[in-house]
């Protein structure tokens, strides 16, 4: 039995060293640090009303959330700020109509409550993306709609931190920017993640708890029988 | 303390009108069991504990979720809409969502492993046919389960999963295409085959509970196999309370511990459990471009696409669950366990191997390679099954202990 | 320690921690069927009163139960005086949900407003959960033998019989236990109230 095992978790690993070369033909993304701490959560929520929200909606997440989550913890007056006319129970919404959206831009921009979770590389891939802009190398996508991180490169957002070209001083302000939105998009796309890992740990320090008095207990319940 | 109930007098009353008691002392307590059961043997108590937790999260699931595929704005829909509820809105929803989501990979796990060591000590063997069928019945329900279970999320993987499952049917000659209709509903999968779906992942849980009851209650007349494979005298017999329970409790915690790690930090099992593309919503104009049903699946996924012919593919795949079922009367050696049989043990890792490759090229998108790989593997698992009748004539087994 | 005693040590220590374990995990799933954030988040509701006519009662939705706000009339407002004797709890002392804090004066516990012509008031029967219909002129030459000789004007819940004035307070030998209650409400500006 054990033969097995062992030759089984050999075959997993030669799987799983297959599938590493694979994934190396696509382009591999910019490494990030996301961090869901309170600073760079409320940096993200501006970019994204400052910038995103242009175009885009979060409809799983409404402006009392900002509130609510802990985690944003923002204050009643500065959401208001933010909402304007907005009822408070309503999601966050691009004022961007999606006939206008279709006649602008060809298609509907794509919510962003859930952005972070459907896309390989998740956080990583939004902050790429951000700062993915960059000359069509073959001239044949027009500046603004080339992106080296979007699948067959020619995306129909335009590049909305300005990173194409821009001046090498502002580079450090432009990545911070992108690296908040990535994490406050990481965050709304799972809301309970940090709550939910913290309640793990002790579920966890409980279970290995109770697993070892179970093992005492068999140890104990079979220590009269000979095997 | 669980003696003393048991010998009560409500204990009693109870038991000289139903027998209620007696059930539970010849089921869970007297049990006779061979002493030399390994761990491996814990698989059978643990999968019991993942079936209950999958029944309790669906039914919380359930009071919540919304079958109904009505568009609300950007491509959404209300039964994604209401999963999102569920994760957000709901109390504690994520963790019963979560619970769920990894519960169904965590069932597979546990059922697997039960399986190999049903096949490694030969438990498959007279007198034990029906308990492999009933178990061989209870992984196709399992199944059919999942399959209906991954569409309700209305996901894009949902969407096209259940579109290339569905398809199958469409495949029979004749009625084909009548079928296709019938199972969906329509003529594409839409608002008719999520309604049913979901009635139907209500449907085969409770058959699941009912075979699951009687693959215990046919285990409970032939009694557990053992390592050695060789029938055990009185003196080796030990009841299973307390000792295995405490030993499956054991098995059961250590089983607790890693679910947890998957429920609290890894709930999607990296593109494993929830796949990545299952957060946007579907959208039948659009396949995404890498479409493969969860890990579970795959191995019988790819026996059907190593065929080169839809109709045969489909053959292939439902020859590979009948080479299962019919496993008790294909083996025809006189030894159970693979301890003592060198050859069979042999056939046995290239067999796990195949279906791990299997599992492995069905979950990657088509390259000609791994086409290649995908038809040797299927190869190697119905040649397992068809060298099966003749091993013994030329396997020499290794000496049979008398006892345990 | 002999093995005897070791052995029923680890016994209670392991059932004492499952119960516990599967107690704990019974939490979520209670949690899980008491109301969600978006359900609570719903329970406040906005209202425009001066959308009210003189003598107009409107039925509107909070918590999704009926609340009604009934603009009352000078003279409806005066019917109020003159039959403590036919009322169960003419000064609304019973329970909390009768009553209110604003309810300063005897006068506000006669009228239960904030704004003595503007009733906001639950419009479910506090007998088993009907919607009461207003019969808001006096005597019973309008509604017949449904209503006392003596009627006020109000409202009557036909499932049980039960009466109540036009400050929703609950007649005597009726089946409801007491006044319609007071939902939670504000004014935000002179014409704007806020339930919940």
């Amino acid at each position: 039995m054990k033969k097995i095992i062992m030759s089984f978790v050999l075959l997993l690993a030669m799987g799983g060293a297959s599938g590493l070369s694979q994934a190396e033909e696509s382009v591999a993304l910019k490494s990030v640090d996301i961090s869901l701490d309170r600073a760079t959560l409320q940096k993200g929520l501006h970019v994204f009303t400052d910038v995103c929200m242009g175009c885009h909606s979060l409809r799983y997440i409404t402006w009392k959330d900002l509130m609510d989550y802990p985690e944003i913890g923002l204050k009643r007056e500065a959401v208001d700020e933010l909402r304007e006319d907005a009822p408070l129970n309503a999601p966050i919404k691009t004022s961007l109509s999606e006939a206008e959206a279709k006649e602008n831009y060809g298609i509907v921009p794509p919510d962003l409550s859930l952005m972070a979770r459907a896309r390989e590389g998740k956080g990583a891939y939004i902050y790429s993306l951000l700062t993915g802009f960059a000359h069509d190398p073959k001239g044949r996508v027009e500046d603004g709609n080339y992106n080296i991180y979007f699948p067959g490169h020619r995306i129909a957002m335009g590049d909305p931190l300005g990173w194409l070209d821009h001046e090498p001083e502002d580079e450090q302000d432009l990545k911070q920017q992108a690296r908040a939105v990535a994490s406050f998009l990481t965050f709304v796309s799972d809301p309970h993640q940090l709550e939910r890992q913290a309640i793990g740990k002790w579920v966890i320090i409980f279970l290995i708890v109770l697993t070892l008095v179970l093992w005492l207990l068999k140890r104990a319940v079979w220590s009269d029988v000979e095997h | 303390m669980i003696k003393k109930i048991l010998d009560s007098s409500a204990a009693q009353w109870l038991d000289d009108r139903t027998h209620a008691v007696q059930y539970i002392r010849f089921h869970l307590i007297d049990y006779p069991t061979p002493k030399n059961l390994n761990y491996m043997y814990a698989f059978g108590s643990i999968a019991l504990v993942v079936l209950i937790l999958q029944v309790l999260t669906g039914l919380f699931l359930a009071m919540d979720y919304k079958a109904a595929t009505l568009p609300t704005g950007n491509g959404f829909s209300l039964a994604f809409d209401s999963v999102e509820r569920i994760m957000r809105d709901v109390n504690s929803g994520w963790l019963i969502r979560y619970m769920h989501a990894v519960g169904a990979s965590a069932f597979f796990f546990v059922i697997y492993l039960h399986m190999a060591r049903g096949l490694y000590y030969g438990s498959y063997k007279k007198p034990r046919e029906f308990l492999w069928i009933m178990g061989v019945m209870i992984l196709v329900i399992m199944q059919a389960t999942v399959f209906f279970g991954y569409l309700l999320p209305w996901g894009q993987m949902s969407f096209w999963g259940a579109t290339v499952i569905t398809n199958i049917f469409g495949a029979i000659p004749v009625i084909g295409d009548w079928l296709l209709q019938l199972v969906r509903g329509g003529f594409s999968v839409g608002d008719p085959t999520l309604g049913r779906f979901f009635a139907l992942h209500f449907l085969t849980p409770l058959l699941l509970v009912v075979v699951v009851l009687w693959h215990v209650m046919a285990l409970h007349v032939v009694h557990s196999n053992n390592p050695t494979g060789v029938e055990t005298s009185e003196k080796n017999i030990i009841p299973f309370h307390p000792y295995y329970t405490v030993k499956d409790l054991f098995g059961i915690g250590v089983f607790l511990i890693v679910y947890s790690y998957f429920v609290f930090f890894n709930p999607t099992g990296n593109g494993l459990i929830i796949e990545v593309n299952n957060f946007n919503p579907a959208n039948p104009m659009h396949t995404p471009g890498d479409i493969s049903p969860v890990w579970y699946l795959t191995p019988w996924y790819e026996i059907l696409r190593s065929v080169p012919d839809k109709l045969l593919g489909i053959i292939g795949m439902g020859f590979a669950y009948v080479c299962l079922f019919l496993l008790p009367w294909l083996d025809r050696s006189p030894v159970r366990s693979a301890r003592y049989r060198p050859v069979y043990r042999m056939m046995l890792i290239v067999f796990f191997a195949a279906i791990a490759t299997l599992g492995y090229c069905g979950h990657h998108p088509v390259t000609p390679e791994l086409t290649l790989v995908g038809r040797i593997a299927s190869v190697v698992y119905f040649a397992f099954f068809f060298m099966l009748p003749f091993v013994h004539k030329f396997e020499k087994t290794k000496p049979l202990p008398e006892d345990l | 320690m002999t093995d005897q005693t070791r052995r029923a040590l680890l016994y209670t220590v392991a059932s004492g921690m499952g119960a516990a374990g599967v107690a704990a995990t019974a939490v979520p799933f209670v949690r899980s069927i008491q109301p969600a954030a978006d359900t609570l988040a719903a329970a406040v509701t906005e209202f425009d009163v001066s959308s009210v006519g003189e003598g107009m009662l409107k039925t509107i939705a909070w918590r999704g139960q009926p609340v009604f706000v009934l603009h009352r009339t000078a003279a409806m407002l005066e019917s109020l005086h003159g039959h403590d004797e036919l009322l169960r709890d003419p000064m609304s002392r019973a329970i909390p949900e009768v009553q209110a804090d604003w309810m300063k004066t005897d006068e506000q516990r006669i009228t239960r407003s904030i704004k003595p012509e503007i009733l906001v008031v639950s419009a479910v029967c506090t007998h088993l959960g009907c919607v009461p219909g207003i019969m808001p002129t006096p005597g019973q030459k309008d509604w017949g033998e449904a209503v006392p000789a003596n009627w006020p004007g109000g409202w009557h819940c036909a499932c049980h019989g039960s009466n109540y004035d036009l400050s929703g307070r609950v007649f005597k030998n009726v089946p409801a236990p007491y006044n319609l209650f007071l939902p939670p409400y504000k004014y935000t500006n002179d014409t704007t109230i806020l339930i919940g």
